[in-house]
């Protein structure tokens, strides 16, 4: 009897693991055609991971075994790739697309690490410099401000891959094994880790509590999930890392040292005061720091600020690390510029070379390893395309509920490994949250997104939200299973579009989704978004809060239909579905466009927008090249999507320049027809662009331009849409970072028409 | 902009500060704006006859700064007093007028006479970014100077400033500095290593495996999107046969 008790415990115990692990069995839970379509994706997966096997298997024999150390180090990348294809063949046998996707991403992730150890001739060689003898401590910090803001995409780079660690080895699979092989090699996430530490951008005691890198004591979720102050960033460091991130990054690392003891003299009055000055210096007016000073813990920030802008700024900081030490500053800076582990050697010639050869209009005529590699006649690499996974072609009668549908069989599989912890997403979207979604001891296995942020996040909410959106009848979704698939997901509809949209193009899903909800994880921003919500904000404020980019899907879903009402309202549109728009992230229900209204002056004021005696009007704002004079006098049915807007001026664009092309895509997409899909994959883009700007080449790791969208009406609004993106304000950010990655100038992908995209990107507006 | 137009944007200024120099040096640069100038135009004139509107947008407005009340304009057009970074004017170069001229000529120099070695002198490329700032700068000091030339200058600006990856926020002062110390910081290393002879060919066995690598990423990156779209496909049938 004892024995069968015990039989039935253990098969109770593997039957629940297996469930919760079984993706394709928790969406035939919810409906047939969500089980059907999560088994189309895993068998469509299977049969391209199989080819992807088979080609490592084949590149493997052919190449035989290498003579040169780095050569070696690429032979075990290869190897222990193909060990976590064969760990995601597995996994899908048994309905897991999570552990699949996620072992998948992390070798991807493996593949950058190990490309980047590859000499490249196309690169800037900065060896040799004695930092200490040759710089004023101005130039020190001008440069270390330079370090971090190119660091900072690689540090964003570790985290995805942490995170993507803790997500399969939740599953069984030992990531932490692989990781020791290829750190024995050089090439593994300990050797990155040493070499961000060293250059200052980690703290190696803030993230395994002691001098050296162990693997045994790096806690993956953990580290992924820190903001930039939590992972022990060099202060010097730190205030270039926070002009490149999103400025709810700033806020959140603000936060984490006014809640540590000791932290904020550890840092000093100038290190503190820099990175209040980043905030200003995004557009935060002295009205919204105030507004921020009780939720941060930290008083007189805009006193701080004072004095540490531009110049000034620079020499302060210089005079702060003097008084660190100056031999210390120059050796961290000698790594970040030379090691090719932290990425600013990479990611500089990158933005460099893009810039010199769209100047010069010549080519650079050195190529990349990779690019040597295809070029060599003969070799596997040539024959290696021959067998790969072609692109599906999108037949023509996909519509948006469909789009939709896809992007939630793949949100869990997509988002397992958490969104990094730099980009301050809600607590629940970071990786440590993920992992308990995960393995044996999973809570459940619903995402909880963003239902700690927002209200309302329910099944008859999302239900409701998504047939505002599509059209699709009420009866006809909840027999598919839609609301229920949406609320399992944690995310607005809108978010779901957006991933659809992101997915299906090929771009990096975690880089969108962390620049959809950034700034959540941070009191302060969640605080503001409150305030707008309880329809409490100044337009001054609200101003502000577009012009440092703090208007993204996360941030109108928490403020609510009262608070998009003030927001659209204050920008002069009128009419629409305030809570439609609230909940799509802009997308639909977005107010009509009158070009006469008149802005609300003061939050024209707080976005720098001048305007004559009568005030600014969106006509006045969006006058000039890439002009709307096309928009007749009955202005643009369907308004613009804000969100769009301010992602483009978050990085700086000209408020008339990102109204205007936003305005100039939406009009595009009102004569092309092309409704939801290509309004979703105008904010997917607009958060690709923003990711670009802050993480550069490192978020553009996917699979964009793999074409095959489909002649339909969707594809070709989804492909117009992403014309408008890159011919837009935030073009040249786009073209800016596909310059610096290791496709970068001279691989594919990169060269003359990258550079000349950068140009055109941002000369263009 | 066009980078035709830019190079009109920097003929302009490079004229404005050839005032100083002497006379052979005059007619040399006088004669090659007046050139570039000629062909630009040639271009913009097919230009402005396709659209026949400025590329601007505070230039439908003002003419000149002098137009243009200090209130009214963005940060971006506000001029900024700050002191230059050491070694970058002469003593001499102790005004605005002169230090505009001055930044005008490296401006010149660097981006349109010497423009096809860009790639090669990198260092001086970004050192000279500096200077483009400089003459920006204290042309927005210059009650005489053309609204349109500076937002058309505002948007090189713009575009060089993201070799860097400066914002179009930032203080010029910021951006001087930087362009500044990373020009210095590429030059002491050009000068260090250009002796080395730079491998440009890579070990085969390595540039083999690093294409196999780069090729795997792609086939993962496609397998990943082909997921999604099987996933939405088969939606798509499900949704069909509810309807």
């Amino acid at each position: 009897m004892k024995f069968l008790i015990r039989i039935l415990f253990i098969s109770f115990l593997l039957l629940n693991f297996t469930a919760k692990a079984n993706d394709v069995a928790s969406m035939g839970a919810i409906s047939e055609a969500a089980g059907s379509s999560a088994q189309a994706a895993a068998d469509q997966l299977s049969a391209d991971t199989g080819k992807v096997a088979e080609n490592i298997a084949g590149a493997t024999e052919s190449l035989g075994e290498a003579n040169t150390d780095i050569g070696k180090a690429l032979d075990t990348s290869i190897s222990q790739a193909s060990q976590a294809m064969s760990f995601a063949q597995e996994s899908l046998a048994k309905g897991d697309i999570t552990s699949a996707v996620q072992a998948m991403s992390m070798v991807e992730s493996v593949t950058d690490m190990a490309l980047s150890a590859v000499p490249d001739p196309t690169s800037i060689d900065m060896s040799g410099i004695n930092f200490a003898e040759e710089f004023s401590p101005g130039e020190l910090a001008a440069l270390s401000s330079i370090a971090g803001q190119m660091g900072a995409g690689k540090v964003v780079a570790m985290q995805k891959l942490a995170g993507q660690m803790n997500a399969v080895g939740k599953a069984g699979f030992d990531a932490k094994g692989m990781m020791g092989t290829l750190d024995a090699q050089g090439v593994g996430i300990g050797s990155a880790m040493e070499g961000l530490a060293t250059a200052g951008m980690v703290d190696m005691e803030a993230v395994v509590g002691g001098k050296a890198f162990n693997i045994e004591n790096f806690d993956t979720a953990n580290f992924a999930s820190m903001n930039v102050a939590e992972m022990g960033m060099n202060p010097a460091m730190m205030t270039g890392a926070l002009e490149a991130l999103p400025v709810g990054a700033a806020t959140a690392a603000l936060e984490t040292l006014a809640a540590t003891p000791g932290a904020m003299d550890k840092m000093g009055k100038a290190m503190t005061g820099a990175i209040a000055a980043t905030m200003t210096g995004k557009g935060m007016g002295n009205e919204m720091m105030k507004s921020m000073e009780t939720s941060i813990g930290i008083q007189g920030m805009t006193e701080m600020a004072e004095g540490m802008k531009g110049m000034d700024g620079m020499q302060e900081i210089g005079e702060a690390i003097s008084e660190m030490g100056m031999e210390n500053m120059a050796q961290t800076l000698s790594t970040a510029f030379t090691a090719p582990e932290v990425g600013i050697k990479g990611a500089m010639s990158g933005s460099v070379g893009m810039i010199s050869q769209a100047i010069s209009g010549k080519t650079s005529k050195e190529k990349s390893a990779i690019a040597q590699g295809k070029d060599m006649k003969g070799s596997f690499a040539e024959k290696m395309s021959e067998k790969a996974p072609e692109a599906i072609d999108m037949p023509e009668d996909i519509s948006e509920s469909g789009m939709m549908m896809g992007a939630m069989v793949m949100a869990k599989p997509s988002l397992a490994g958490g969104l990094p912890g730099a980009m301050a997403p809600p607590e629940d979207m970071t990786a440590k949250a993920m992992g308990g979604l995960l393995g044996a001891n999973a809570s459940s296995g619903s995402m909880k997104g963003m239902t700690g942020v927002v209200s309302g996040m329910g099944k008859a909410e999302m239900g409701k939200a998504m047939a505002g959106m599509t059209g699709m009848e009420a009866g006809t979704m909840d027999k598919l299973g839609m609301p229920e698939m949406a609320a399992q997901t944690g995310m607005t509809p809108g978010m779901v579009a957006s991933m659809g949209a992101a997915g299906l193009s090929g771009m990096d899903m975690t880089s969108v989704m962390a620049t959809n909800v950034a700034g959540l994880g941070s009191k302060a921003v969640t605080g503001l978004a409150g305030m707008a919500k309880g329809g409490n904000m100044s337009p001054g404020l609200m101003g502000d809060l577009m012009e440092t980019g703090l208007v993204n899907q996360g941030t109108m879903a928490a403020m609510g239909a009262k608070g998009m009402a003030g927001l659209s309202g204050a920008m002069g549109m009128k009419g629409g579905d305030m809570s439609l728009a609230a909940m799509t992230g802009g997308i639909s229900g977005m107010g009509a466009m009158d070009m006469n209204a008149t802005m609300n002056p003061e939050m024209a004021a707080s976005m720098g927008i001048t305007g004559g005696p009568g005030g600014a009007t969106l006509g006045d704002v969006m006058a000039g090249p890439g002009g709307l004079e096309e928009i007749g006098p009955g202005g643009l049915e369907g308004g613009m999507n804000l969100g769009n807007v301010s992602a483009a001026m978050g990085t700086g664009v000209d408020p008339g320049k990102a109204m205007g092309s936003v305005a100039a895509g939406a009009m595009a997409a009102n004569e092309a027809g092309s409704g939801l899909a290509g309004a979703a994959m105008g904010a997917a883009m607009s958060a690709q662009g923003v990711a670009a700007s802050a993480m550069g080449s490192h978020a553009m790791g996917a699979a964009m331009g793999v074409g095959g969208m489909g002649e339909g009406a969707m594809g070709q609004a989804m492909d117009g849409a992403m014309g408008e993106a890159m011919g837009g304000a935030i073009g040249g950010q786009m073209a800016g970072a596909m310059a610096g990655g290791p496709m970068g100038p001279g691989g594919p992908g990169g060269g003359p028409g990258g550079g000349g995209g950068g140009g055109g990107g941002h000369q263009g507006n | 902009m066009s980078l035709m137009s830019l190079v009109t944007e920097f003929s302009y200024a490079s004229i404005n500060a050839i005032n100083k120099k002497n006379l052979f040096t005059f007619i040399k640069l006088f004669l090659a704006s007046v050139i570039i100038i000629l062909i630009s135009s040639s271009f913009l004139e097919a230009a402005k006859k396709e659209k026949d509107k400025k590329d601007c947008i505070y230039c439908e407005k003002y003419e000149t700064l002098e137009d243009w009340p200090e209130s009214e304009r963005p940060t971006a057009f506000i001029y900024e007093e700050f002191d230059y970074p050491e070694g970058m004017f002469t003593k001499k170069q102790n005004d605005s007028k002169k230090k505009q001229g001055a930044a005008g000529l490296k401006v010149y120099q660097r981006f349109v006479k010497n423009k096809g070695s860009l790639n090669k002198y990198q260092h001086l490329m970004i050192r000279d970014m500096a200077y483009f700032e400089a003459l920006f700068n204290e042309m927005l000091n210059d009650k005489k100077a053309n609204v349109e030339t500076l937002e058309g200058l505002k948007k090189g600006r713009e575009a060089m400033r993201m070799s860097l990856q400066i914002s179009p926020k930032a203080k010029t002062s910021e951006a001087v500095l930087k362009f500044w110390a990373t020009g210095k910081m590429l030059k002491v290393t050009w000068q260090q290593n250009k002796k080395k002879k730079k491998k440009s060919k890579i070990d085969p066995e390595i540039a083999e495996r690093a294409a196999v690598l780069s090729d795997l990423k792609t086939q993962i990156a496609t397998a990943k999107v082909n997921a999604q779209r099987a996933a939405t496909i088969e939606a798509q049938k499900k949704i069909a046969e509810a309807k």
